[in-house]
């Protein structure tokens, strides 16, 4: 049950918020852009940048154990006592 | 599709809604000095997480610098960034939908005030009054850029063109087009 709480936190979350911010940038830029060259170069290098952050994520997502003791022992460790 | 003209000032060709006859002057766009505020403010937000890392963590949390504890703030940090990509391609996506359109028949204002809020006002050149430009402060006089305030009988004006370039120039050259309107009619 956590195992899907995170995913939904941490993956599918974000990369529903990428996606739909990235659709509604790229209709703006393509519809309303007034160059069509301009329009194209600013939608691949917006692209670019969001696809490859994305698979960050991914990436960045499978690489963390979700397992019930780290996330435990994260939680005892990140206390601020430290710096406060 | 779009040049420069005599004046110095960008031209689109066509655009859509285009009348017969109608010919685009110019095309302006606010000053690039006032893209500056934003541009610092997200280079501090891009500066914060490597700021953490570096300066931060290693005194407040040092139990979380190794594997598999730092996996997690990686994966914080990318989708930090990926929301600063949005923001930071929303700002430069306002700047470039952002424009004041003249023609020889009206002046066209779009405003791209945000994602889905898009504000398009028009105004025929023959209702126009009087056009006043206004250089307010330090940087505008620096940068020679400014407002234009555009008089009509209407009460309700929405065209007003804010931070542009060369803003005396450009009255100068609206009134110019004003004129010849005119001279046609007469």
């Amino acid at each position: 049950m956590s195992t899907l709480i995170y995913a939904f936190a941490f993956l599918v979350i974000p990369l529903g918020f990428f996606a739909f911010f990235s659709w509604a940038l790229l209709y703006h830029i393509l519809k309303f852009g007034y160059k069509k060259s301009t329009n194209t170069k600013l939608a691949f290098l917006y692209s670019f940048i969001m696809i490859a952050l994305a698979l960050f994520v991914i990436e960045n997502y499978f690489a963390v154990d979700w397992s019930d003791a780290t996330m435990r022992d994260f939680l005892r460790r990140s206390n601020l006592n430290n710096f406060i | 599709m779009s040049k420069v003209n005599d004046d110095g000032l960008e031209v689109l060709k066509r655009f859509s809604g285009q009348r017969k006859g109608e010919v685009v002057e110019f095309m302006l766009r606010k000053h690039p000095i006032t893209l500056l505020a934003s541009t610092i403010a997200l280079a501090v937000v891009f500066m914060l997480p490597p700021i953490f890392y570096v300066a931060i963590m290693p005194a407040a949390l040092p139990g979380l610098l190794y594997s598999p504890y730092r996996d997690i703030f990686f994966l914080l940090t990318t989708i930090y960034y990926g929301f600063f990509w949005i923001i930071a391609f929303m700002e430069l996506a306002d700047y470039y939908l952002d424009i004041v359109l003249v023609t020889n028949m009206r002046i066209m204002k779009v405003d791209q005030a945000g994602l889905f809020n898009r504000i398009v006002s028009e105004l025929e050149l023959d209702k126009i009054q009087d056009i006043t430009s206004h250089i307010d402060g330090p940087i505008r006089t620096l940068f020679n850029f400014g407002n234009l305030e555009i008089q009509t009988a209407s009460e309700i004006n929405r065209v007003k063109p804010m931070d542009i370039p060369h803003p005396v120039r450009v009255r100068r050259r609206i009134m110019e087009l004003i004129t010849a309107i005119d001279e046609h009619h007469h």
